[in-house]
């Protein structure tokens, strides 16, 4: 039996009410977790993020090396490197971060693509378009910067004027209080149930946050590369440290954004994979059962 | 307490196995999008917005930063070639440029052709600029030289002109290209972009002064270039590879309607200027 329950902004209160009229357990507790503009925003910006790491990369293989200041390139100091170096047997993909280097063969440097091996920095499979092409790529990336940047301000001002952002990201001080005790949970693969699965535990709002913030500064610091947006907003050069300290700040975000993807996307397995992303794109959202 | 049932498993398997065929999908997809010429001009259109709000935004005149010497890159790492190749490229150098005329020509009223002598006369400034490669690097050196803007006042640009193409010594040829717009641009009037490179002070003269260059070029291409540029490679530029300088130069500037814009791809969207207009404009009006 399920329980329908509509409006976002009160769906916790409602619940409250309408758990009198509920039938006793067993039960099938059904919320409206995602409002339409976070589900439209939510996979818009999916969408985004997958072209822009594709093609960033693809970018990034142009001149695979970093550095930090206003200045860089093969002639100075970089702190990461990727690139091939020759062996007894065969080429070697080697990256090197400040004074480690690693044998990165068959991913970074030296990977195979469609049979073939290929000197690349990052892998072909991985890139946007799969041959390195700089003009297409930046192409790319330019047309989903547009769709990331005004996809993010849309839902950064609702966010702030609907009290999303306040409700249901910004934790409270019992939240914090229960971080000690949401990490051993995250550990031990326990996750919320009955009522406190209504909310967002305190590490999936410090994560949200963490990647609303990540991608704003990879806006900032992609305007920061841009010659153009230099001469309008020198201020910019300033709050990085210069042109490739912003390059570089791009692509670390960038690897925090992956890493939040990449956690994002277990937690969702985790938690119950038709669940997550059936509420993800209707809204409705089984409340998990306490198992007692 | 959340169990680890086989069920779960099974739908992690295929939440993975489903993210590793999208990572598949991704890849013929974006190629299939890439190679549709329906998608590019999706992109070729967002190009158009993103030059258009660059230009909007640099509408009030906003000039590059400029760098302190100390910030000049020990080492300037050339962009195309040092040493362009081929035997016209060589007998200019051998003969010291004696022969060498930059040429500007296209779509304006007087078609000016100098020599080195007769450029080196024509008013100068010093900046320290950084140039920026798409590819991603960057390097900053000292520039001195003949504002383009001046050039370009010579020569009388067309009011329907709407591009300047350079045409450089190096293999690169024909791939710098400046949209100069049509309202010509305090970009055009400032910007010394046709400029002389002048070592740092601490560093050793090099034998041969002054390759030419335009240190905030920005438009590449897939070797297009405008009708008007027909001419032979005009050639110039040497310097000292010990120090590193940029050699590749621009010989030949030629202004044109239509700059075979459809050919040219990889738009870089700005340009760094000089921030001292004043001064620029100050050479431009004199």
């Amino acid at each position: 039996m399920s329980l329908e329950l509509s409006p976002p902004e009160s769906a916790d209160t409602d619940l409250v009410a309408g758990s009198k009229t509920a039938p006793p357990s067993p039960r099938r507790e059904v919320i409206y977790r995602h409002t339409f503009l976070v589900r439209l925003t939510h996979w818009l910006n999916a969408l985004a993020i997958v072209v822009m790491i594709g093609s960033g990369l693809n970018i990034f293989n142009a001149h695979p090396h970093l550095y930090w200041g206003q200045k860089g390139s093969e002639l100075d100091q970089p702190f990461l490197s990727i690139g091939h170096v020759p062996a007894a047997t065969g080429e070697r993909g080697v990256t090197t971060i400040g004074s480690l280097r690693f044998d990165t063969t068959g991913f970074l440097g030296v990977s195979k693509f469609n049979g073939q091996e290929l000197h690349k920095a990052w892998p072909s499979w991985l890139t946007i378009p799969s041959s390195q092409d700089l003009a297409d790529a930046r192409h790319w990336h330019f047309l989903f910067a547009w769709v990331l940047a005004a996809n993010g301000l849309v839902y950064l001002v609702w966010s702030l004027l609907s009290r999303h952002a306040r409700r249901d990201l910004v934790p409270t001080v019992g939240d914090l209080k229960s971080i000690p005790r949401s990490v051993i949970d995250h550990i031990q693969l326990k996750h919320p149930t009955g009522e406190a699965a209504k909310r967002y535990n305190v590490l999936q709002r410090l994560a949200y946050l963490g990647v609303i913030t990540l991608i704003s500064l990879m806006v900032l610091t992609g305007l920061t590369m841009s010659p153009g947006f230099n001469a309008f907003a020198p201020w910019l050069l300033d709050l990085f440290g210069g042109r490739q300290s912003a390059r570089s700040l791009h692509f670390i975000c960038a690897s925090g954004v992956v890493a939040f993807i990449v956690v994002h996307l277990i937690e969702v397995v985790l938690a119950g994979p038709i669940n997550e992303v059936r509420s993800m794109i209707t809204g409705r959202y089984v409340v998990p059962q306490d198992h007692k | 307490m959340t169990l680890i049932t086989r069920r779960n498993a099974l739908i992690a398997g295929l939440g993975g196995s489903g993210f590793a065929l999208s990572g598949c999908a991704k890849v013929t997809f974006g190629d299939t999008l890439n190679d549709s010429a329906g998608f590019q001009h999706v992109l070729a259109q967002a190009e158009s917005w993103t030059l258009a709000s660059q230009r909007f935004l640099l509408s009030g005149g906003a000039m590059a930063r400029e760098y302190a010497v100390s910030d000049i890159s020990p080492r300037f790492k050339a962009n195309g070639t040092l040493y362009p190749t081929g035997q016209d490229y060589e007998d200019t150098v051998n003969e010291d440029f004696v022969n060498w005329r930059l040429t500007v020509d296209g779509m304006v009223k007087r078609p000016v052709s100098l020599s080195v002598a007769e450029v080196r006369k024509l008013p100068s400034r010093t900046q320290i600029t950084r140039h920026d490669c798409v590819e991603g690097w960057s390097a900053i050196a000292q520039w001195t030289g003949v504002p383009v803007g001046l050039l370009l006042k010579t020569a009388g640009v067309l009011p329907q002109a709407k591009y300047v193409v350079f045409h450089c010594a190096d293999n690169l040829e024909g791939e710098p290209e400046k949209a100069a717009r049509r309202r010509q641009a305090s970009i055009m009037k400032a910007s010394p972009w046709w400029t002389r490179f002048t070592p740092r002070p601490s560093s050793p003269s090099p034998r041969t002064e002054s390759p030419w260059t335009w240190p905030m070029a920005h438009r590449f291409g897939s070797g297009s270039s405008a009708s008007s540029a027909t001419s032979k490679r005009n050639t110039s530029s040497v310097s000292s590879s010990r120090t590193g300088y940029r050699a590749s130069m621009a010989a030949r500037a030629a202004i044109g309607k239509t700059a075979a814009m459809s050919g040219m791809r990889g738009y870089d969207g700005g340009q760094a200027l000089s921030r001292d207009k004043r001064s620029a404009a100050a050479m431009v009006d004199r």
